[in-house]
């Protein structure tokens, strides 16, 4: 694979090196190198089963959840190893969020949905502060218009798109570095699925996004570069732009055009 | 497809797929006439003999050899403070245990072995854990023979595990994407669970829990076991003080051959489902509360 240092002369935010995940003994991710940097929305793409999740959860080591799941290599957040016993899990979580492919909301009110972060990583001490968090959050999901007037309505009562749009506002609630998605518009209808990817562009720049689709038309439109994955490697990462149109591997073109997947 | 053939024999076919549906839902009724029927007259005979007696000096006087002022307040108050032991002992210990095995433990031999030890002790017959309650409970606190404390506790043991096993499959049914979006967040394991996971079973938690403590208000043979079944003419003045509860008082009288203790007996039975009916009150009362909090 190219060497993303060559692509970008910037600092990457994430930098993962040889990484292997592990699900027992069946390797889902093998030897994997990427850096992700800031100004960019980064797309994972490739064909179900590659191990696109499974890569986008070793970033805040979400596969520790899962029993069995191991992971190999390393992946330094502002250049510290996240797989180190110094790395504090809870605060990894709060400095690289994450969207799921369905909208899972807390049952509880849609402010108590934003102040959660904010409360546990105690991210302010007052009342005032925290309504002024969850607005900001709420305003920069574009929800707060919709939602401004019951915020002690239940988080669930929205529908799936302000659902969605609720997540990426509790996730932003804790003010993190990096903002990995997967598949966030899977469940959603054409209409939500939009107002998602201009929120994504929006965003852009303010937080470096990772964000896993299985819609190439999506990652042409909301990320500035893509990786294909296949078979739990890496085959092709580069310029968005550059991928779809002229992609250096015959992998990648076949997957593009449609030819499998 | 949808050639006349094809659409006359779904026709033919129409007329037994609703005779079978009629036919269910006889049956369904005729079940459901069967058990109504066979409460409704329990609850009518047991009305009918023991409303008469069910007075003021009833609820309020205790066990005494003459029928006409033996009344149920002794062993109302025997009961409850047993039930409220059982329940101090059984629903923390019930449901920080099924929070461990359901979140925590690892998925060992060793915590399967507990698993099927917790199963098997929630169909052991009530009277071994009287036994283990006489064995243990009475050999180490002799001087507590027929207390409301070792009552609690003999009955928490029963109780226990029937809590553990609701619990479990209360928490087994938050749907995982709820701990991941709090896990990924930020929380920890525990703020997990307390945050998130108990409130959402805490429903399926207290329906559990209620039909333990029910199991264990009606429970009799236990308590023999360790002595409850003494005639206590004072109510119990304290956890450790000599007691009596319902069904052993109900057992006792109807054992008497005084007539008299046979409305006193009904009475005592329809005091026994009152309380048993404010049990399940409370608990759909929790229950409502805390599934309207969202
Ligand atoms: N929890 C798990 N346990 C075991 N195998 C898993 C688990 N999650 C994913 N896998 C396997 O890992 C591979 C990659 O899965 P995943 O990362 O979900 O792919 P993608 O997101 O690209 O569709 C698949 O073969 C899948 O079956
Ligand atoms: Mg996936």
């Amino acid at each position: 694979m190219t060497n993303p240092h060559e692509l970008d002369p910037v600092t990457p935010r994430l930098a993962a090196r040889d990484v292997s995940v592990f699900y027992g003994d069946k390797r889902a991710i093998d030897n994997v190198s990427i850096d992700i940097a800031d100004e960019y929305v980064t797309a994972f793409i490739g064909p179900s089963g590659c191990g696109k999740s499974t890569f986008l959860r070793s970033f805040n080591r979400m596969n520790d959840t899962i029993s069995g799941a191991r992971v190999e290599g390393s992946i330094a957040l502002d250049g510290k190893d996240i797989y180190t016993s110094g790395m504090d899990v809870v605060q990894l979580r709060a400095r690289v969020g994450m969207v799921f492919q369905k909208p899972n909301p807390f049952p509880k009110t849609i402010y108590e949905n934003v102040a959660y972060g904010p409360r546990i990583h105690g991210l302010s001490s007052n009342k005032a502060e925290l309504d002024e968090v969850v607005e900001r959050s709420l305003q920069r999901a574009g929800l707060w218009d919709e939602v401004k007037d019951r915020l002690s309505d239940s988080g669930t009562a929205l529908s799936g798109g302000q659902q969605q749009r609720l997540c990426i506002a509790r996730a932003i609630a804790v003010d993190p570095e990096v903002i990995l998605m997967d598949e966030p518009c899977s469940a959603l209808d054409p209409i939500a699925t939009a107002k998602i990817e201009e929120l994504i562009s929006e965003l852009r720049g303010k937080y470096a996004i990772v964000i896993v689709t299985h819609s190439m038309q999506q990652a042409a439109r909301v990320s500035q570069r893509t990786a294909f994955f296949h078979l739990g490697k890496i085959v092709e990462y580069g310029k968005t732009s550059e991928i779809f149109t002229n992609p250096r591997e015959e992998r990648t073109k076949d997957y593009i055009t449609g030819r499998y997947g | 497809m949808n050639s006349p053939s094809h659409q006359q024999r779904i026709v033919a076919h129409l007329a037994s797929r609703h005779a079978a549906e009629r036919r269910f839902r006889a049956l369904g009724f005729f079940s459901v006439a069967l058990s109504a029927l066979v409460l409704g007259f329990l609850l009518f005979t047991i009305l009918r003999d023991g409303l008469p007696g069910l007075d003021w000096g009833f609820l309020t006087a205790s066990d005494a050899t003459d029928p006409a002022k033996a009344g149920i307040w002794g062993a109302l108050k025997g009961s409850m403070m047993t039930m409220a032991v059982t329940l101090a002992l059984a629903f923390p210990v019930g449901v920080f245990a099924a929070v461990y095995l359901e979140e925590f433990a690892p998925k060992n031999r060793w915590t399967e072995l507990i698993e099927v030890s917790i199963n098997n002790l929630a169909a052991v017959p009530s009277i071994i854990f009287g036994l283990l309650g006489l064995a243990v409970f009475l050999a180490l606190f002799p001087n507590w023979r027929s207390a409301p404390l070792i009552g609690g506790m003999t009955l928490a043991l029963m109780t226990m595990p029937v809590i553990v096993i609701s619990g479990r499959n209360a928490i087994k049914a938050v749907p995982p994407s709820i701990r991941d979006a709090a896990l990924a967040i930020g929380a920890s394991p525990v703020q997990t669970v307390f945050h998130h996971v108990l409130p959402l079973a805490l429903p399926g938690i207290l329906t559990g829990t209620i039909i333990g403590m029910a199991r264990a208000l009606g429970e009799t043979a236990p308590l023999l076991m360790i002595g409850m079944k003494a005639f206590v003419a004072t109510p119990p003045e304290g956890f450790t003080s000599p007691s009596s509860v319902l069904p052993v008082q109900i057992f006792l009288w109807s054992d008497e051959i005084d007539r008299g203790f046979v409305e006193r007996t009904s009475a005592a039975i329809i005091v026994l489902l009152a309380f048993l009916l404010a049990m399940n009150g409370l608990a759909i009362y929790l229950r409502n509360r805390f599934e309207n909090r969202w």
